[in-house]
């Protein structure tokens, strides 16, 4: 038995939705679930003894309490699992977009921008936003113990295309999609390596939720549900995806456990 | 029989004012002729001493204007190595009088700077402000489009000038011969090469300062009408003198016409006022601790003296730290220390 915990944000609802149609066909693994919503996930912490959740005094009592409502529990210990999946881990794709909207870049993109990049700072801007999503030393110690693996939020469904707001940021950002695809291809290798650095393993994006503009297709998107009583979000929501998408980062996953899956040091240990 | 001298307050006489002060407490060195509104819209310039009075600006929530940003979620020393977050453009330190108003200039397409573009290793740099690309860009072409987004920038900054603040920093400068260009760094330091059949040593007198401020003001008067300067000389000496000096020599030659240009302009000119950063940094009263041992960079203790009793002068308090991330003046954004590196 392979036991795997889930923590996160509201972005685990498409993992949990996924594991409730799965779990009947793996039952050699065995996942629990510590997730948490914005605001509130920033409320749950990791502990010196590799105890995660919301406990006072950091965490308040709402906090404390709807982790009770959503889990069952406020706290676990990591050192019981074989492996974290942390899913919803914050991503530099929007600020990308915002960075694409915002600016005229040198050889990437020309438009009726307020600021302009040279290349050059450009690529620096990346490599930095890439830097910002290492996770604090707290978890890096963790992963020296625990095998940790993340999944970083989705990119947009193609939906947001339909909401006056957003439609303008993505479009100039997906205007050429060859190049917006091959900047998140560059991104992510260099935050892999990076976490990798770190002995985090990361699962990407399967290729097949993504349109041919680099942004997640809709029928990803559709029918996803919120981490509290099972309830849709939104017709117009964008950045929650649902089952099938679930499905496929646990199938990931679960590939991942069987070829790289190491003896945990304190799995071992206990 | 009565004396001029015999009502005088304290602050007039140097035994009270300076022999006797406690060695950290300058005194009553500054009151500004006009009190800054934190709601007036705020241009800051000149050398790197100016990145300061910008920064201390800022974190008393006063509207410095910014023309050029980037995210705000990148750090404070990135957005500073490329020239952001610095000034009111990103046109990075501004040492004299005489290139502030060939910006000024060069944005009403009056003036286009000789020379605009150096190459140092196939690699090409904004002659006028070769060190907010510090690896260059690709090609000349990119350097216009950028030099062009950037006067775009510098001329809104202007436009929505209300208090004009200009640090004065050298007088020394190179100029090219035939156009009179003159360039924040000597070519062949960053980038480009020194011909001497190009270019030439310039050492502006006061009276050159005090000319180009002048006309500095007349054109922000122009655009603002009710536009108030402030004027202040960097106490930082020079790395490196090419008037053939003693760089110490130089150096009081140097800081003694900026102040007599800043002396001359506040007696003209009624709005504008002058902060003695020098004064307060080169007190004979501090003994030279605002100095670092290398005995030309100003220490962070220097540098929070100056900016707290501006602020405070002005009715100001810091409500955050944004000031750029140095604690060394003569340090990081500072291109006139890779003079350094010549010396034998």
């Amino acid at each position: 038995m392979k036991r795997i915990l889930v923590i996160g944000s509201s972005h685990a609802g498409a993992v949990k939705a996924a594991w409730d149609e799965m779990k009947q066909e793996n039952s050699t693994i065995e996942l629990d679930f510590l997730v948490l919503p914005w605001p509130h996930l920033s409320e749950f912490h990791l502990y010196e003894d590799m105890t995660y959740g919301a406990k006072a005094p950091l965490a308040g009592q709402k906090a404390i309490d709807l982790s009770n409502t959503i889990n069952g529990r406020e706290t676990v210990s990591l050192t019981e699992y074989d492996l974290v999946f942390w899913v919803g881990y914050h991503s530099p794709v929007d600020a990308l977009v915002r960075l694409m909207h915002n600016y005229a870049i040198d050889d990437v993109i020309e438009h009726d921008a307020p600021q302009r990049l040279s290349f050059i700072l450009f690529r620096e801007i990346l490599m930095e936003l890439v830097n910002n999503c290492i996770p604090n030393r707290m978890w890096l110690d963790a992963a020296k113990q625990t095998k940790l693996v993340i999944h970083l939020c989705p990119i947009a469904a193609e939906t947001c295309l339909a909401i006056p707001q957003n439609k303008k940021n993505w479009r100039i950002a997906t205007a050429n999609s060859r190049i917006f695809k091959r900047i998140l291809e560059l991104m992510m290798k260099r935050l892999s390596a990076r976490l990798a650095h770190h002995n985090i393993d990361v699962v990407e994006q399967p290729q097949e939720t993504l349109a041919e503009n680099g942004m997640t297709k809709t029928e990803f998107s559709v029918g996803s549900i919120r981490l509290m009583n099972a309830e849709a979000h939104p017709e117009k929501d964008f950045s929650h995806m649902n089952s099938a998408y679930g499905r496929l980062l646990l199938n990931a996953l679960f590939v991942k456990l069987g070829t790289t899956d190491k003896e945990s040091p304190n799995r071992a240990a206990s | 029989m009565d004396s001029p001298y015999q009502n005088l307050p304290r602050r007039a006489f140097w035994r009270t004012a300076v022999g006797e002060q406690a060695a950290d407490d300058p005194g009553d060195l500054y009151r500004p002729r006009w009190k800054l509104d934190p709601q007036e819209r705020v241009f800051t310039a000149g050398s790197c001493f100016a990145q300061h009075v910008g920064g201390a600006l800022r974190a008393a929530n006063v509207r410095v204007i910014d023309t050029e940003v980037l995210p705000f979620n990148l750090s404070k020393s990135f957005k500073n190595t490329y020239g952001y977050g610095l000034f009111a453009a990103r046109f990075g330190n501004i040492y004299t009088s005489r290139q502030m108003l060939q910006l000024i200039r060069e944005t009403t397409g009056e003036i286009s700077p000789a020379l605009s573009i150096w190459e140092q290793d196939d690699r090409f740099f904004d002659a006028q402000r070769p060190s907010v690309e510090p690896r260059g860009l690709e090609t000349p072409e990119q350097v216009r489009t950028h030099r062009e987004f950037h006067l775009r920038c510098v001329k809104d900054a202007l436009d929505r000038t209300q208090v004009f603040v200009f640090t004065f920093g050298l007088t020394e400068t190179w100029e090219h011969i035939d156009s009179g260009t003159v360039y924040p760094t000597a070519p062949g330091v960053l980038a480009g090469h020194f011909d001497p059949e190009l270019f030439q040593f310039k050492n502006l007198s006061a009276v050159e300062c005090y000319r180009d401020f002048v006309a500095i003001r007349a054109r922000m008067k122009e655009l603002k009408p009710k536009c108030k300067f402030i004027v202040t000389v960097s106490p930082v000496p020079l790395t490196a003198t090419a008037s053939g000096e003693h760089v110490e020599v130089a150096t009081a030659r140097s800081k003694a016409s900026l102040r007599a240009a800043c002396a001359m302009l506040v007696d003209e000119f009624e709005d504008v006022d002058y902060f003695p950063s020098y004064e307060i940094i080169t007190s004979a009263n501090s003994k030279g601790v605002y100095f670092e041992e290398n005995k030309r960079s100003v220490t962070k203790a220097g540098v929070d003296l100056a900016m707290n009793m501006f602020l405070s002068a002005h009715d100001l308090t810091r409500q955050s730290e944004t000031s750029p991330d140095i604690h060394n003046v003569g340090a990081e954004f500072c291109e006139d220390v890779l003079l350094e590196a010549f010396a034998q």
